[in-house]
């Protein structure tokens, strides 16, 4: 595991802590928006990484949508 | 007028893109087989379980696209005299363009009634279509073009389970037409219909079941078990029973007929080309050129499709449409992603996991075909997310129809998809883009075979080239297959070794074929043709004592192994004993024995099968194949004199009843489908009364 991946991890949980969905998508968006340059400029290693980190706070969001969908179901009823 | 506007340039970048399949032309090049006119009339209604063809003869496990192919040309070929040229255009790559289009249009039109346009373009003109495409693959071309429409189908039946105040015909109607476009599915290719399973499965469980009434939540559960997946599986099963039964009875494993090279951990990593980023851009590894194993580096420019298609995520809460869909379709394309890059990094532990221990992932040592899920996926998200993006933007446009903020987007994101696919709007694509023709040397090498009348065998070295002439009569067979050794040196020196000649006798083998490789494909060295490698191969076969040159048509040489067996023979014959073919099917023969002696073996040369039974005509008696010379089959005559003896392969007779079980089914259905329709209509006249 590299240093940037221990970085990601922290900010996922920070992200999940706070489950701020539209800074959890930006999130991932910013990485996949900065890995165009590097993998024009062929930095592959970064440029790659960083679409898994883009992956990763997509499935976040995913994951925190399908929770407050529930909890939202669970209090109309 | 905006339709019709935004409907014909639609069909314009379609044209453009595929305008090499217009007008008719025969189609050659990818994995599509090439078929002369005496080889199309050759095929039956269904195919057989069995071919003389490849490997000594082959048990056919399942014959799905076999089974489209043989029922097409049987009736517009054979019966109708249709030329084949316009039959594969229109039956292949057409219809796979035309349900491409349809069935994503129908897809995202179940959550919105703008940007399916836009939706069919993504989904039939990415990077993974055009080269599947291209590569001739046509079951799994045909099967990713239903896969939108099957999805929809369980989508619809998702969404009246959640009304509950549907009836339960219309949750049958919806169950049936889904079971049929699932059958259709299985039928083109089973690898992608397990990949819809996969996605039905995932919206089922995340989206359907979480949503149903908590009250009544066992019942509930078991009606959507019942709507969702006996009724659909049940008559996509009922449909194919016509192998599945074969299948079931006679325990014949798919595998079985595969090396261990297919299934083993070390292929599937070799198979895993797309990194996680080309998967996650939708752009497939071996864009543009298309050649096996040369995979490109990652295109920066593809990275817009995930942040385009992921924005969505934005705009999930303030949409109109049902946030749950799309929350479901990022969920697939994520899923996808990770399926599809195989076992590269990230977690590519996970996926030879699941090749071993998940059943039917076995049918999956290439990823790429996860491909579908991020295809399906981006073909509603970007969509969505443009067309929130346009809402927005039109607050702010200048009230101009035409030099609006909207169009210049428009024109912008239509740039620069065809950036992005620039390769097939300039003509660049390979394969069945291209137009090729048979070259003349292989035309005469049929003409020759043909002049020949007994069974004979086709030994093809070191492979089948995609023009050699085959038929049940003069079946080919690759010489890596026949000697099970992939590497051309080894091939050369099993040729070389003393029992070698015997053996190609036994196995009916009169040519040996050094085949012109017109195409590219055979004589490789660094993925390009070796002029070298040909003249080397054929300079150790000419140096073969017992192999002798009759014939040259071109650059293919024509050599001949003396004596070679028949496709039936009597072991130890005396010249008393012999045998007359009276009837030949490719599962099915009838044979005279004359002068017939107990004790006697009649050797079948093809590959030794336990389901080959032979029963002498008017009598109980059955003998089963037993394996000669760990190889062919062979019968041990019990009876003197002179008989007719049948000889035949079991499971074959599994598919008649499979084929019973078909017209019941459908019978049924048709019947269903008029009682509902009936009750539908007397329903309507007693509201209207």
């Amino acid at each position: 595991m590299k240093i940037q991946d221990i970085l990601f991890f922290l900010i996922l949980i920070f992200f999940f802590y706070k489950k701020n969905l539209k800074w959890i998508v930006g999130s991932g968006l910013f990485c996949l928006i900065f890995s165009i340059p590097l993998f024009a400029k062929w930095i592959f290693f970064t440029a790659e990484r960083l679409t898994w980190y883009a992956a990763g706070f997509f499935l976040l969001a995913i994951c925190l949508h399908i929770i407050a969908n529930d909890n939202l179901k669970k209090k109309q009823k | 007028m905006k339709k019709i506007i935004s409907l014909i340039l639609f069909c314009i970048i379609i044209f453009f893109i595929f305008h090499s399949f217009f007008p008719v032309r025969e189609i050659i090049g990818g994995d599509f087989p090439y078929f002369y006119q005496e080889q199309l009339q050759e095929f039956s209604f269904f195919p057989a379980l069995w071919i003389a063809n490849q490997r000594l003869g082959t048990p056919i496990i399942s014959p799905w696209i076999d089974t489209y192919v043989h029922v097409i040309i049987f009736i517009f070929v054979r019966i109708l005299h249709v030329p084949w040229n316009v039959i594969q255009t229109i039956f292949f790559f057409l219809f796979a363009i035309f349900l491409s289009i349809i069935s994503s249009f129908y897809l995202y039109k179940e959550l919105s009634n703008k940007g399916s346009l836009l939706s069919s373009l993504i989904y039939t003109c990415n990077t993974y279509f055009l080269l599947i495409f291209g590569g001739g693959q046509a079951g799994v071309f045909l099967a990713y073009a239903i896969t939108p429409l099957v999805l929809t189908g369980f989508i619809k039946i998702g969404n009246a389970l959640k009304e509950n105040k549907t009836q339960n015909s219309k949750l049958l109607q919806l169950s049936i037409i889904a079971g049929l476009f699932f059958a259709i599915q299985v039928l083109f290719d089973i690898r992608i219909a397990y990949v819809t399973v996969v996605a039905v499965g995932l919206y089922v469980l995340l989206f359907l079941l979480p949503r149903m009434n908590k009250k009544k939540q066992i019942s509930n559960i078991l009606f959507l078990i019942f709507y969702t997946f006996i009724i659909p599986f049940g008559i996509a099963i009922l449909f194919h029973a016509f192998w599945l039964l074969s299948l079931l009875l006679y325990k014949q494993s798919p595998l079985d007929t595969l090396s261990s090279a297919y299934s083993s951990q070390e292929t599937v990593k070799f198979f895993s080309f797309a990194t996680f980023s080309q998967a996650f851009s939708l752009l497939h590894p071996n864009w543009p050129e298309n050649i096996f194993g040369k995979i490109y580096f990652m295109r920066p420019e593809f990275l817009i499709m995930p942040i385009l298609a992921y924005s969505s995520l934005l705009f999930v809460k303030n949409s109109k449409l049902n946030s749950s869909k799309i929350i479901f379709f990022a969920l697939l394309g994520l899923a996808g992603t990770f399926l599809a890059k195989g076992t590269n990094e990230p977690f590519g532990q996970v996926y030879i996991w699941l090749f071993k221990h998940v059943p039917g992932f076995i049918m999956f040592r290439d990823p790429t075909k996860w491909y579908v899920l991020v295809a399906l996926a981006y073909s509603i998200l970007i969509p969505f997310t443009l067309l929130t993006i346009f809402e927005h933007v039109r607050k702010f446009s200048i009230k101009s129809k035409i030099f609006n903020i909207q169009n210049v987007l428009l024109l912008f994101l239509i740039s620069y998809f065809f950036y992005l696919i620039h390769p097939a709007l300039q003509g660049k694509l390979t394969g069945t883009f291209q137009q090729k023709s048979v070259p003349h040397e292989y035309k005469q090498l049929k003409n020759f075979l043909l002049s020949e009348q007994k069974f004979s065998r086709t030994l093809w070295i070191p492979q089948y080239q995609r023009f050699g002439f085959y038929t049940q009569q003069h079946p080919e067979i690759s010489a890596d297959q026949l000697f099970n050794i992939s590497t051309t040196a080894g091939i050369i020196k099993k040729l070389q070794a003393p029992f070698t000649e015997k053996l190609l006798q036994e196995s009916a083998i009169q040519y040996v074929v050094v085949p012109y490789d017109s195409e590219g494909e055979i004589f490789l060295d660094d993925r390009k043709y070796s002029e070298k490698k040909y003249k080397e191969i054929l300079f150790r076969i000419k140096k073969i004592p017992w192999l002798t040159q009759v014939k040259q048509f071109g650059k293919i040489i024509v050599f001949q192994v003396k004596h070679p067996k028949e496709h039936f023979w009597i072991e130890g014959s005396s010249q008393k004993s012999f045998i007359n073919i009276i009837s030949a099917s490719p599962t099915k023969y009838v044979l005279k024995i004359i002068h017939g002696q107990p004790g006697q073996k009649i050797i079948f040369s093809e590959i030794y099968n336990q389901y080959w039974k032979a029963a002498i005509v008017h009598e109980r008696a059955q003998m089963i194949s037993q394996a000669y010379h760990q190889r062919f089959n062979s019968f041990l005559l019990t009876q003197k004199g002179n008989y007719i003896l049948e000889i035949s392969y079991i499971p074959q007779n599994m598919v008649v009843a499979g084929q019973i079980l078909q017209i019941v089914t459908g019978f049924f259905l048709v019947g269903f489908w008029t009682i509902f329709t009936r009750k539908n209509s007397r329903t309507k006249e007693k509201m209207l009364q």
